[in-house]
Order: structure tokens, then sequence, then C-alpha cells
């Protein structure tokens, strides 16, 4: 018998039918009032469609930055928690998603320090903050 | 709730590794308002295991590798537990454990907890623990997706606080 028969088992079985390159990853819910008036914007945000959508619900999921962020169609009384964001650390990464927004003719703020670009402030059509920067320290 | 709770020493000490490194190319961001930082950053330890990287008089940042996120808490009188949650996404239901053993020895309580529950047309098991403030997170494992149905269950806390 092995020596290490005994031993407690300290590797966690992973039983997540979803994977991710990431060992863990952050979630975000918003509450939304109409999600289909919400598409447009969270795919040009993101670069890419969106991964689930079913009735009330649409779900991104996404390695960069690594965020599993859903829009809960809440009607009533849907109230934003907080500003959102992602940080870059490159300032081409930055550029990118500015290209994507101005290319879908979507209204933001650039902020620059002398000729570089580096942050980005706009709001998705309900109202919700989202702030894209380059990441310092 | 023990509002005196100590920090939790952490099981390495991630602090002494650079906080301009995060894995990837991009990094979420969540800022939001808290009414007492003291007692938000003993909850936001706890959650992440991980202590502020900034920590200000009336601002602190947490920045830990899991989940990566630039989390900022600013101290303001007109905080509020908003709609819509947070969560950390895990690959194994095993570890859902260490987070609630953490958030427990703390001082905070664990909601509620899902087991195999039907929810956001996935089946998960979670933890639902709640910040100082009332702004919900979920520390969960989703081990069916798509295959359920139903958005929001009865037994589904997704949605307290956004519904009528």
């Amino acid at each position: 018998m092995s020596i290490w028969a005994n031993a407690k088992q300290t590797k966690s079985i992973d039983d997540s039918v979803v994977n991710f390159p990431t060992k863990t990853r952050l979630h975000i819910a918003v509450n939304v009032k109409n999600c289909a008036d919400l598409i447009n914007f969270y795919n040009t945000l993101f670069g890419c469609s969106y991964h689930t959508k079913r009735e009330g619900y649409v779900k991104y999921d996404l390695s960069e930055p690594p965020l599993n962020i859903s829009l809960n169609q809440v009607p009533k009384n849907a109230k934003s928690n907080g500003v959102f964001g992602i940080q870059a650390k490159k300032i081409k990464h930055l550029e990118k998603m500015e290209k994507r927004l101005s290319d879908a003719g979507l209204r933001y703020k650039a902020k620059y320090i002398g000729k570089e670009l580096c942050e980005i402030n706009i709001n998705d059509p309900e109202g919700n903050i989202w702030q894209l920067s380059i990441f310092e320290h | 709730m023990n509002a005196t709770a100590q920090y939790i020493q952490p099981a390495t000490n991630l602090n002494t590794v650079n906080p301009l490194e995060f894995p990837t190319e991009l990094r979420p961001k969540i800022a939001i308002k808290v009414s007492n930082l003291k007692r938000s950053k003993i909850f936001y330890h706890a959650l992440f295991n991980r202590r502020a990287t900034i920590d200000k008089d009336k601002t602190a940042h947490f920045r830990p590798y899991n989940p990566s996120v630039d989390l900022i808490l600013q101290e303001d009188a007109t905080a509020q537990a908003r709609d819509g949650h947070f969560g950390i996404q895990l690959k194994s239901t095993q570890d859902i454990e260490r987070y609630k053993k953490r958030i427990t020895e703390a001082g905070f309580s664990v909601i509620t907890e899902e087991a195999e529950t039907a929810c956001c047309y996935s089946v998960s098991n979670k933890a639902w623990v709640n910040d100082p403030d009332g702004n919900q997170w979920e520390v969960f494992v989703v081990t069916g997706e798509n295959s359920s149905d139903v958005r929001c269950g009865d037994s589904c806390a997704c949605e307290a606080g956004g519904c009528d």
C-alpha cells in the first residue's frame, strides 16, 4: 500500500460543467428593464455576442476580462448596483474597445493623457455606468 | 453580525505579490458605496481571503486573483443595497465550503444555500452571502448549463429585492 494512501486529499474535484481559463471568475448580474434593448450595447462593449439568450435573460461568458455577466430583466424597479468597469494593461486593448464603440456609433467620453487614451466613460442605454481604463497602480 | 471580528490571516501572503499583476490582459472593476468601510473591509477580506491592496481613509481597493477583480469600496452615507447581485464562479462544489468557513469565522452569516437548484436557466450549487450593506454575493458552481427552463425558481435568491 502506498504511503500516501491515507493522505488527505487536497485537490478539489471539479464538478462544474462550465469551463473557463481562470481558476475562478467574477459574476455580475445587472437587473435591467429590458434585455433586448441592451444586447447591441453589450455585444459592442465586450466585442462578442452573448453566450445565452432566454426569456428576460442574457448572459455573456467572457475570458477577457474573466467575467460571467448576466442581464436579468426586472422591468418595474431595475436599479444599477455601483459602477462597472474594465481595466486594461495595454493601451492597444483600450483603443480596440474605443474603436468598437465608435464604429457602432455609441456616445462616450474619452480622456487622454497627452495623446494617449487613458479612460472611456460610457453609459448603457439604461444608464448603467461603465468605465474603461488603463490600469494604474 | 460581529462588527469587532478580526481580520483572518490569509493562508498565504498574497500581499507580497506585485499589485500591478493580474493574470489576464483585462480585468473587471466594480465600484460600490458602503456605509461603514471598516465593516465592509472585514467582509471582503473574508470573501476574497485577501487584504485590501489600497487602504485609505474613505476608500479601499480589493484586488484579489480569485476572482480577478478590482473592487473599489467608497465610504458614503448614501450607500444602499441596490438590486442585482455579484458572484464568484468556482469549478468545484467542495470549494464553496472554504468560502462559507471564512465568511462565518469573520462573523457574517451564510444567508441561503442552494443545492442543485434551477435558476437562470441553469442548475447550480450556491451559497449566498450579503455584505454589510446588503449587497448580495453568490459563491457558485454551475452543474447543469442551459439544462433548466426556470429563470428564477421559488427557492432562488437571485432576484430578491428586484421583484415588485
